[in-house]
């Protein structure tokens, strides 16, 4: 170890208050605050009459054991049959499919008994990678939602199927004129076929779709002419990204492939930090802007402005322009005012990497930022390179709800069907599609629970969970898979197959309707033997070679349909080649050539484009926990600290503290956002970052008992929205306050303690290592440091040798803050929910936290994010006062924590130096799951549920090591378990490949290996404790021309 | 001066110096009679749905443990059969036996049957019975002579004390992984010539003299 200064470490600050001198004290230095007082507040025993209780218990006990009394008496109830490879207690996982957020993403489910209890994701799918994003993972509370409804609905009174089925025979009569059917965003064969074959019946039938998200990226292509086409990014060859507001690594399109890629982009040798380089230009403050190593606080509105210069300098640059696109660069309105380095140095870097570099563009930019990024891939060559384009869209063209809303206006339509989705809540306000809703006679929605849309609906039609029906979904880079269900209907419920299929009298069941989609795609094989391995593999195999896309068969008859629909609108040219020109597979997709592209609209639409804002101006974005508001009702999400702000079940209006010093408002104050004459009511709360003079407030939440018992906090942002994402807002104080909880200042790990003796601070130790790639190269060794201070253990060092030895590096380099693994940790773990206040007053249960700093200056600071879970120290400080011996090591390695031998002094929780173990202050478990059957089915029963008043804390996933280690017995002689068949689930779920766990006994593990690297480091180590999680440090790859 | 204390208390400081530590004794005693596993626990007989002998199956004619106990070796949970495998060979065999009735019911209905859980282990507890079988422990040696059980009966404690002494000591409890479910080989003279396989430092290998068994004595090897 060489003596290095750490004087070049930035300094690191987690708050507003802690930058200005006043950290919140009680959070900051009470690691488990006190309690007892509050219980006996609450309702039911209070804590003198338990006392009473549990003196009459014990005697009572006492008495009834000397009488014999034996344990309660249990039953084992086996199936009368047992299905072949069911074991009772072992869980057997299914690939499945599923459209989760705006992606497809493959994944991998396990069951239990048969009930699914955790989700992750497929290896063989090339969206997911075996990776799960947040939403995939808290999905599974989606199946097991208490609100969902279990019987059709008629208004608010409760119907039967028998008037669904007897309302669908006579649903579409003659030629259907006068029916519409409104899509959601999600993109299945099956569905596409059967609307083929209902419109094959009905010829005057009209389908829409809404897709409330992603409809800027559809519309940006069909302005390129590109209509139904999908840019699926493959990052990990790219050199050069930039990010037009595109939150890629947090909730903007394929989170999970992306964040793959781009970890992979970010690959560093031992002596090199050859890695990627990432501009991000956005107005809030994402996880890809904390990732990035350029940030560029912009306005909503400049963002294409901004895009324009580029491509102009760009263009400039190369010389010439794709054919056809010469009308694009007269009409594009470039404005860098103010950015010109940042113009010059993007354009020039881009340049630099044609053909690695990549311009992804948000949800939230205008159709024509979207065209004009694509124009930029292909023109950049990155196009078969960094970015695939594929015609993934099964349904291409269809028009959208602003059309639906036309045609009502105009025509009038008598029935209207609308298959998922929730309109009602995602319309574009301007649109007041509620008040349409109501001159349409019958309307029909498909929804889990009566929402927004159903409440106005004269039908409310329960669907099924992916994970209880049949589908098939095609991912934005063609991949296609079977939905396969683990669980029949919890309440009979139906899919929206199975509502096309009762709208065609087809008495077909969702199994069957898939197997007829797919009936063509086997090729040479027998169909059977097809679709079993499409089925065990969660892909769909072409005939001849790797993963088939939508091309092949699965398309083909929907192409008629689809431009039908199209000749109906009349908006929309039919499109040439998106449908039938994918034969070969997603992987050879040809690059589109330019030639075949139509840039007429894109300058069209670029001439339109308004210019940026002045003023006050609105962002609103996609949540990184409820997404547009579709996860609202998982508790799990809600709890979850957003990875910036560190808000916990509430959203907010956020403002940098210059905009809010300018409108003189402060953390809480509820103020009242007014667009276009809008106006939505928020708290506010500061975020050092967000671009000055804009309010970013997330949607989905504030829904009310509506979204479901869970989705009561936060503000609704959706009235506000119109179809821009950005726009001038008005900020009126109202004088009133709300209380807004965020996790930031919890679990400090350099705490300033006020103890009888005076102020103790410890000196400041740098907790996320970073560095730029040209000092990283200069300096590889710079992570590893002498000690601050030397300090002696009285304690001899433990014999940890000898077996396996686990232990675990996590990449900071890696890590994009998504979150994923403190959702999967929770899943895996039942790890429980405790409520807002609770939250506030630093009790959350999460075993796996991201800690957030930020560094560098106030007004446009750095963000690095650093999972910390239990580091199992080998000189545990935990252990050492615990009185009752409930925490002690194990011979490999591991802290281990025996709840039932707990008594809840909590003096452990109060000596970790990671802030890492959790304090069940109430019973959680029956709070949250006895009052619900539902709930409860989704626990683990290899985790013990803890009770009250047991400290709780990470396990390396104890449980799945002993299943390992007991494997190994079972099947092999020296029982040695091989690197890699244990991975924790954190590990398992993240997309970034950030986590690497295993046996650092054995030389040759991933994790020895990494831990051998000059990046890694310990977190804490003047401590003396030895911690087997290590952290590698964090480098940037900043352009010296922005210095 | 007057008495104040009749004679016949001179006697009590030896009365109570006998009688209290004898009472003591019998207090810890009981409680450690009556209070141990070994007495609440042993012998727990609850009644079964069905009147399923072990005795007849496993001992009379001879049937192994894991024609009905299948998943033992490869699994956690030993799992007690489904009505199915009872009818294997019941569709034939005492095809009409009233004793039957609810087995051919569940069979033909899918409904269950509910046997009462004989060995019970704490929820906090979790046992493999595939990673005992690999090691060598034997069925009988904490279920008993199941196959002389007309109606089973807990035979050991399970408490935590005393699965711990075998995973300090597991020596003396292995035997050839084809024996274990051989019921009688405690007592099979034969056995007396097994040697068990030791590694250099003494300590019990497994039956394949391949690995050092290290059964766990740390929390987590039981309690996640």
């Amino acid at each position: 170890m060489s003596r290095l200064k750490i004087a070049n470490q930035k300094r690191e600050w987690r708050s507003l208050d802690e930058l200005a001198g006043q950290p919140d004290q009680e959070i900051a230095v009470l690691e488990s605050p006190q309690g007892a007082k509050e219980w006996e507040q609450t309702e039911g025993l209070s804590r003198r009459g338990f006392m009473g209780a549990a003196g009459t218990t014990v005697a009572a006990s006492a008495a009834l054991l000397s009488g014999c009394i034996r344990k309660e008496a249990e039953f084992i109830v086996p199936l009368s049959e047992r299905p072949e490879d069911r074991i009772p207690g072992t869980p057997l996982e299914y690939n499945t499919v599923a459209s989760l957020g705006g992606t497809v993403l493959g994944l991998r489910v396990s069951s239990m008994d048969g009930r699914p209890t955790k989700v992750e994701g497929n290896p063989n799918h090339p969206n997911s990678n075996g990776a799960a994003s947040v939403f995939a993972q808290a999905s599974i509370m989606g199946l097991y939602d208490p609100d969902r409804t279990h019987v059709p609905h008629k208004g608010a009174e409760a119907a039967t199927w028998a008037d669904v089925d007897a309302w669908a025979k006579g649903a579409i009569s003659g030629d259907g004129d006068g029916t519409a059917i409104l899509l959601d965003d999600s993109n299945s064969p099956t569905v596409a076929r059967l609307l083929g074959e209902l419109l094959k019946k009905h010829s005057r039938l009209r389908v829409f779709r809404h897709d409330a998200v992603g409809g800027n990226a559809r519309a940006g292509a069909a302005l390129v002419g590109l209509t139904g086409h999908t840019q699926a990014f493959s990052l990990e060859n790219a050199k050069v990204i930039l990010s037009a507001d595109a939150d890629f690594l947090g909730t903007d399109g394929d989170v999970v492939r992306n964040n793959r890629g781009y970890a992979r982009s970010r690959a560093v040798t031992e002596t090199k930090a050859d890695i990627s380089r990432l501009y991000a230009v956005e107005p809030g403050f994402s996880n890809t802007g904390a990732m990035a190593d350029n940030r560029l606080r912009l306005r909503g509105s400049a963002i294409g402005g901004f895009l324009a210069a580029v491509a102009t300098k760009v263009f400039g640059a190369l010389g010439s322009t794709p054919a056809g696109s010469k009308d694009v660069m007269v009409a594009l309105k470039a404005d860098a005012s103010g950015n010109e380095a940042w113009v010059d140095a993007v354009a020039k870097d881009l340049v630099a990497n044609q053909g690695k570099s990549a311009v992804l563009v948000g949800s939230g930019q205008p159709a024509w930022v979207h065209g004009l990024g694509m124009l930029m891939n292909a023109a950049l060559g990155n196009t078969g390179k960094t970015v695939k384009l594929v015609a993934s869209d099964v349904l291409p063209g269809l028009p959208g709800l602003d059309e639906l809303v036309a045609v009502i206006k105009a025509r009038g339509v008598k029935t209207l069907v609308m298959l998922g989705g929730n309109p009602a809540l995602t319309a574009p306000a301007e649109l007041d599609f509620k008040a349409l809703m109501g001159s349409v006679a019958t309307t029909v929605h498909l929804s889990d629970r009566l929402d927004e849309t159903s409440r106005l609906a004269t039908m409310h039609v329960p669907v099924s969970h992916y994970l209880e029906s049949w589908g098939d979904h095609v991912a934005s880079d063609g991949t296609m898979g079977i939905q396969q269900p683990l669980i029949a209907p919890l309440f009979g419920t139906i899919s929206a197959p199975q509502l096309l299929g009762r709208l065609l009298g087809s008495e077909l069941s969702g199994f069957q309707l898939v197997q007829e989609t797919t009936k063509g795609l086997a090729g040479g094989t027998a169909f059977g033997t097809a679709w079993r391995r499409w089925l065990h593999e969660g892909v769909v195999y072409g005939p001849a070679e790797g993963v088939v896309p939508l091309a092949a068969g699965s398309v083909a008859p929907v192409a008629a349909p689809a431009a039908a629909i199209e000749d109906e609108s009349a908006e929309g040219e039919p499109v040439e080649g998106d449908v039938d020109g994918g034969e070969a597979p997603a992987e050879e997709v040809a690059p589109v050539a330019v030639a075949t592209w139509d840039f007429s609209k894109l300058a069209a639409a670029a001439r339109a484009a308004g210019a940026a804002g002045s003023g006050l101006e609105i962002s609103f974005q996609l949540d990184p926990r409820v997404y547009d508001g579709r996860f609202a009702n998982v508790a799990w999400l809600q709890e979850l600290p957003c990875p910036v702000s560190k808000l916990s079940w509430d959203n907010a209006a956020l403002v940098s503290p210059a905009t809010a010093g300018k409108l003189s408002i402060e953390r809480g104050d509820l103020v009242d956002l007014t667009v276009d004459g809008r106006t939505v009511r928020a708290a506010t709360f500061l975020v050092p970052g967000i671009t000055d003079d804009v309010v970013v407030l997330t949607l989905g939440h504030g829904r009310g008992e509506v979204g479901g018992r869970f989705c009561g906090g936060g503000f609704n942002a959706w009235p506000a929205k119109g179809a821009s994402w950005f726009a001038a807002v008005e900020v009126k104080k109202t004088g009133e306050n709300h209380k807004l909880v965020t996790t930031q200042e919890h679990g400090r790990l350099d705490p300033k303690l006020n103890t009888p003796v005076g102020v103790y601070q410890p000196k400041r130790r740098p907790m996320v290592m970073e560095t730029t790639a040209t000092e990283y190269d200069a300096k590889p060794h710079f992570a590893r440091h002498e000690p601050l201070f030397a300090l002696k253990s009285m304690w001899e060092q433990p014999n940890v040798t000898g077996g396996h030895q686990w232990g675990m590096v996590i990449d900071l380099n890696n890590c994009t803050g998504c979150n994923a693994c403190t959702v999967a940790c929770n899943a895996e773990n039942n790890v429980l929910v405790v409520g807002k206040d609770r939250v506030a007053k630093g009790r959350e249960m999460h075993w796996l936290r991201l800690d957030r700093y930020f560094t560098g200056a106030e007004d446009n600071p750095e963000v690095v994010f650093q999972p910390i879970g239990c580091a199992q120290c080998e000189t545990a400080p935990c252990e050492q006062v615990c009185p009752v011996g409930a925490t002690s090591h194990s011979p490999e390695g591991l802290n281990d924590m025996a709840y039932n031998r707990c008594i809840g002094t909590r003096y452990c929780a109060n000596n970790c130096p990671f802030k890492v173990r959790r304090f069940n202050y109430f019973n959680f478990a029956n709070e949250n799951h006895d009052a619900n059957e539902l709930l409860r089915m989704q626990m683990n029963p290899n985790v013990t549920v803890r009770f009250r008043g047991v400290i709780e804390k990470c396990t390396y996933c104890v449980q799945r090591i002993s299943a390992a280690k007991v494997a190994a017995k079972r099947s092999t002689n020296d029982g040695i378990v091989t690197d890699g068949t244990i991975t924790p689930a954190c590990a398992q779920t993240c997309p970034a490949e950030a986590i690497t766990f295993g046996d650092i006994n054995d030389p040759n593990s991933m994790v020895s290996k990494k831990k051998a690297s000059v990046r890694n480091y310990a977190l804490l180590a003047d401590l003396n404790i030895h911690p087997r999680t290590s952290f590698l440090a964090k480098i940037r790859n900043p352009n010296p021309e922005l210095a | 001066m007057a008495v104040i204390f009749p004679r016949w208390t001179n006697h009590l400081p030896t009365v109570i110096a006998a009688v209290v530590p004898l009472a003591l004794v019998a207090v810890v005693g009981a409680i450690w009679y009556w209070f141990s596993p070994w007495f609440t626990d042993v012998g727990y007989q609850p009644e079964q749905p069905v009147a399923f002998s072990h005795r007849l199956h496993a001992g009379e004619m001879g049937m192994d443990c894991r024609y009905c106990h299948n998943t033992v070796e490869r699994a956690a949970q030993a799992a007690v059969p489904p009505a199915a495998t009872c009818m294997n060979c019941h569709k034939v065999v005492k095809a009409d036996s009233d004793k039957l009735a609810l087995v051919r019911d569940s069979f033909e209905n899918g409904t269950a049957i509910e046997w009462a859980r004989v060995h019970l282990l704490p929820d906090h507890a979790y046992f493999d019975h595939s990673a005992h079988l690999a090691a060598g422990v034997g069925c009988n040696t904490c279920h008993g002579r199941i196959d002389q059980m007309e109606v089973v009966t807990q035979d050991q404690p399970l408490s935590m004390s005393w699965c711990l002494d075998c995973h300090r000591d597991p020596g003396p409890n292995l035997r050839p992984r084809d024996q274990v479910t051989n019921m009688a080989w405690d007592e099979d003279p034969d056995t007396a010539d097994y040697t068990r396989k030791t590694d250099e430092q003494g300590h019990p290998m497994d039956v394949s003299g391949t690995r050092t068994l290290q059964p766990p004595n740390h929390c987590s090897g039981c309690h996640r």
